[in-house]
């Protein structure tokens, strides 16, 4: 929960948009240089490590599937 | 040119195609002779046409050129009006030089210089990212890494039309993704997952890092520092400049090596640097380096605009 939320405040916060549609497309939604951003602040903030190679995959392309792709990371 | 076409088949690039191609068929065309009569010529009296057409662009440029004047002013206030005019000139002409160099990368042999830290990071074919900038031959860096490293790419902003028919970056063994392909971020960061060295310019504004160049307030590209922390590989910073002779000098500097590689450093993660003070260290250097060779810079670019 709490990655959903600091990932939904980063995004809303880049796009000064205070509603976010969790189905939409994430780099449609941030720029990619804040993308990296979000990557880094993630893993410093989360002590994780994430495979950003991955992140631009075409299953993770919606925030609902990036949020649960962290997560993922993180409760491993 | 060994550009990324992965966006080719979008439907918005396949429907504007076939307005373009007639257009893109003939500038194609016509950059194709105008390349062939210059590459028959010897590369001295290459340089002597190109920097006098740049020159006489910017004589004609009045915005350019004012924009280039006030720019070396405000950065060395010690120069006077005409020293100051003399440069921008002077810069403009080997700037034009430096760009149309671009399109006979083959020919372009260039020397190259490092300490033995760096050579190492060159030759150990783990991947770097490399922060470089718009000075003297402005290829010339991916160029060199391609001498050392199996994959060295770099952002390219030639329109696809020409890129397609041309093949000047992968006669040199330089993959070059277009700046504007919508895959470009994504191809970016794959590749600095796989070991590649990338060369990005940085000196130009973008709206992502504050620094200080020469002594005023801008922003800048902070995607270099990004890419090196994200992917754990060393970041360095190189720089290519033309001799008296013509002959390019590729210049290479370790700025960074994330703590994870270094044994005595793991245990010190405060010593980790930020993206901020990384782009920081990389304009401090910038500005050292265009105060030594002021006159390969590309000084009429709004580098300033906020």
């Amino acid at each position: 929960m709490l990655i959903q939320q600091s990932i939904i405040h980063f995004i809303e916060e880049k796009s000064h948009c205070p509603l976010t549609d969790l189905t939409d497309h994430l780099l449609g939604t941030i720029k990619s240089f804040d993308f990296m951003m979000l990557i880094l602040e993630l893993e410093q903030k989360f002590n994780l490590k994430l495979p950003f190679e991955q992140a631009l995959s075409a299953n993770l392309k919606q925030i609902d599937q990036f949020i649960s792709w962290v997560e993922r990371h993180h409760d491993s | 040119m060994t550009v990324n076409n992965s966006e080719k088949l979008e439907p918005s690039v396949m429907e504007s195609a076939p307005l373009m191609s007639l257009k893109q068929k003939s500038l194609s065309k016509l950059l194709k002779l105008l390349l062939a009569a210059l590459t028959k010529l010897t590369r001295t009296r290459r340089k002597k046409l190109i920097k006098n057409i740049g020159k006489t662009i910017l004589y004609f440029a009045n915005k350019t050129r004012l924009r280039a004047i006030k720019n070396i002013t405000n950065a060395m206030p010690e120069l006077s009006i005409k020293e100051a005019t003399n440069l921008a000139f002077d810069a403009y002409g080997n700037c034009a030089y430096g760009v149309a160099e671009s399109f006979w990368l083959s020919e372009v042999e260039p020397d190259i210089f490092c300490d033995e830290d760096t050579l190492r990071i060159l030759q150990s074919g783990e991947g770097a990212c490399i922060a470089t900038m718009h000075l003297g031959c402005y290829e010339a860096v991916p160029l060199a890494v391609a001498k050392f490293a199996k994959e060295s790419v770099t952002l390219s902003n030639i329109p696809r039309f020409l890129a397609d028919s041309m093949d000047f970056y992968s006669a040199v063994n330089i993959t070059a993704i277009n700046k504007n392909s919508s895959s470009a971020f994504s191809e970016l960061l794959k590749k600095s997952g796989s070991n590649a060295y990338l060369s990005l310019h940085c000196d130009l504004y973008a709206n992502q890092t504050d620094v200080t160049f020469f002594g005023q307030e801008t922003k800048a590209p902070a995607g270099i520092a990004l890419l090196a922390k994200m992917s754990k590989k060393p970041l360095l910073l190189a720089y290519a400049i033309y001799q008296g002779d013509g002959q390019v000098q590729v210049f290479f500097e370790t700025l960074y090596v994330n703590p994870n590689l270094t044994a005595q450093t793991s245990s010190k993660q405060e010593t980790e640097p930020t993206v901020d003070q990384i782009m920081s260290k990389i304009y401090q250097r910038f500005e050292q380096i265009i105060k030594q060779y002021p006159n390969q810079w590309y000084w009429s670019y709004n580098r300033w605009k906020n």
